[in-house]
Formats: C-alpha cells, sequence, structure tokens
C-alpha cells in the first residue's frame, strides 16, 4: 500500500492525468486510481483536489445528467491544466530517475555484500 | 443574500430531503453546520454542499454510506474543502459580521417594542413612550454575543455533538445557554438606570431602517 505522506505530493499530479484521458467525476476518478494500484482513494480525498484544481484554473467543471441519479459534475483540463500535467510528468520522470538511481546503486551494494557473505561462508 | 444563492439555498433544501439513509442525512446536516460557521460567502458555501450532496445522493445509489464516501474523519474533509473555498476579505468579515448583528438588534428591538407596547396598552397608557434601561442595553449586548458565541460552539462542535459519547459537549452548551438566559434576564429586570426616552413610532422607524441597512448588506455581500 502506498503511504498517504508519499501520495500527497504525486496525486494531483494523477488526477490531472486521469482528466487528460477523458472528461470525468470525482467517483469515477477516485475508481481510476483504485485501478491503477492506488489503493482505496475516497471521494472525499479527491473532492478538495478537483476544487484546488478549479479554483488554480487547471480544470473546468460541467454539469452532466448522469443515468443513475444526480447530475454529475464532470471536470476536463484547460489550456493551463495540460501544461501543469506535461511539468509534472517532466518532475515527476527526473523525481522517478533519481529514485531508481539510488535504489540499484543501494540495492547492488546490498546484493554485492551478501554474495561476499556467501563466498565467505562457502569457503 | 443574493438571487442566485437563496435560489441555491431553496434547491439544497429539497435535495437534502431525497437521502433516503438517515444516518447520511444527519452526515450531510452535520458537514453544512461545520461549513456554515467559516469564513467564506454563502454562494460557494451552497456550491460546496450540492457537490457533497452529489456525493452522498450518488454514493446512495450504489449503496454505500457517508464513511465510504467521505472517509473516516468528516471535520478533516470539510477543513480540506474550506482550505479550497474563496475566503472573505478582512473588509467583507467585518461587514458580513455587521450585518449579522444588524439583523440580530432589529429583532430585539422588535420584540422588545411588542412587549413594551403590550405592556402600556395593558395599564391603559396611550403615551407609547418607552423608557431604555442600561439593563435592556446589557441584556442586548449579552444576548447578541451569546448567539454568536452558541453558533460558533455549536457549529465548531458539531460532529462531536452527532457522537453518542459527547454528552458533556451537549450539556456544557445547554449549561452555557441557561447561563445565558439567566444573565440577559438578570439584567434586564435588576439594572433600572433609565437612559433615554423612545417614542414608539421612532422606535418602529429604526427597526425600518435596520431591516432595510441589513438587506443592502446582505445583498452587496454576495
Amino acid at each position: 500500500m502506498i503511504s498517504s505522506q508519499m501520495l500527497k505530493g504525486t496525486l494531483e499530479g494523477c488526477v490531472l492525468a486521469v482528466i487528460s484521458k477523458k472528461a470525468t467525476y470525482g467517483y469515477e476518478i477516485s475508481e481510476q486510481l483504485t485501478g491503477y494500484g492506488f489503493g482505496k482513494i475516497a471521494e472525499g480525498t479527491i473532492y478538495p483536489l478537483l476544487l484546488r484544481l478549479e479554483k488554480n484554473d487547471l480544470v473546468r467543471a460541467t454539469y452532466r445528467a448522469s443515468e443513475i441519479g444526480p447530475k454529475r459534475k464532470y471536470y476536463e483540463l484547460t489550456e493551463k491544466g495540460i501544461a501543469a500535467l506535461k511539468e509534472f510528468w517532466n518532475s515527476y520522470c527526473e523525481l522517478s530517475k533519481a529514485v531508481n538511481a539510488l535504489m540499484q546503486d543501494v540495492q547492488g551494494g546490498m546484493q554485492g555484500e551478501q554474495a561476499n557473505e556467501a563466498f565467505t561462508e562457502g569457503e | 443574500m443574493s438571487r442566485r444563492t437563496k435560489l441555491l439555498l431553496k434547491e439544497n433544501n429539497e435535495l437534502e430531503k431525497q437521502i433516503r439513509c438517515k444516518e447520511n442525512q444527519a452526515v450531510l446536516t452535520d458537514i453544512t453546520v461545520y461549513i456554515r460557521s467559516a469564513n467564506i460567502n454563502p454562494y460557494h458555501q451552497e456550491r460546496a454542499r450540492r457537490d457533497i450532496w452529489e456525493m452522498i445522493a450518488a454514493g446512495e445509489k450504489r449503496g454505500e454510506t457517508a464513511k465510504d464516501i467521505i472517509g473516516e474523519d468528516y471535520r478533516l474533509f470539510c477543513d480540506s474543502v474550506i482550505a479550497e473555498l474563496p475566503h472573505l476579505s478582512r473588509k467583507e468579515y467585518a461587514l458580513s459580521l455587521l450585518r449579522d448583528v444588524l439583523l440580530s438588534v432589529d429583532v430585539l428591538l422588535a420584540i422588545w417594542l411588542v412587549f413594551r407596547g403590550l405592556e402600556q396598552v395593558l395599564q391603559g397608557d396611550r403615551g407609547f413612550r418607552f423608557t431604555v434601561t442600561a439593563g435592556n442595553i446589557v441584556s442586548a449586548v449579552l444576548c447578541i454575543a451569546g448567539a454568536f458565541l452558541l453558533f460558533h460552539l455549536i457549529s465548531q462542535n458539531t460532529f462531536r455533538i452527532g457522537g453518542t459519547s459527547e454528552k458533556r459537549t451537549i450539556f456544557g452548551l445547554f449549561l452555557l445557554l441557561f447561563l445565558l438566559m439567566l444573565f440577559c434576564m438578570g439584567a434586564n429586570a435588576f439594572i433600572q438606570y433609565p437612559l433615554f426616552q423612545l417614542h414608539g413610532l421612532v422606535a418602529v422607524g429604526g427597526i425600518v431602517v435596520l431591516f432595510a441597512l441589513y438587506k443592502i448588506l446582505d445583498v452587496k455581500l454576495d
């Protein structure tokens, strides 16, 4: 399970990414994130985030009829939102590269130590 | 309150009745009360209320409870929502406070006038000149300050009051209400120092002017 602290910094970008596929609503965003392996994220976590994105003009909201009940608030990216998503991808790729490099180095070192230990025990 | 806010408020009140589950209804009421106490203009409060109603209503159709939809901590959810809504500036906040005080003074003045008028009619006095005592003023100030304090305490504790284990909070609020009423009545009855005299017609004029000022501020602030 991904810790909430770790999610905090990336959730906004991930929500933008989900919305970039097609105009969508809060519950569907939370379901899609669960599908991608983010774990169960309540709609109540997504809603304030959507409000922030709307406030910062990264998404625009429109009300559309729904088959199962009340009118739904659909969100779609604005020009500013598309630019913010690109920026998020770039930052995330940089971060991911750095973390991967660090992990490989640390794990490589650990594997080397383990191999040395096994060799010494074998002798 | 502007026409758009009034319309939204009316719609939201109607929509709230469509929530079937009592527990979900209670949660929505608590959230509404909590958001009302925030430093946000009424239109944005009602818009957030509509969004949250939609979330709960759609969730109910899927067989989910408010807890499944919103999460365990309703207060945290409300605080995150409030943080994202546009806040009132200092000037707007001061004017909205003044608006609420104007309405409170207006209501108190009307009640005072009706009771004093009846008192004079029963005594056969047709002068319609009323003496305003220091007790009247102290009582009015206590009454208005108490009402604001109670509203603030109730809205800040709304999620605790809803819980079954919070009898102490409810007891504390009732005790505060009782003490406030006691002090208000005490000030009215025992502080009889006369301040000035007021004719009934002047008082009626005052009520009309205060209400007009309240209305102007109310429309302007949204």
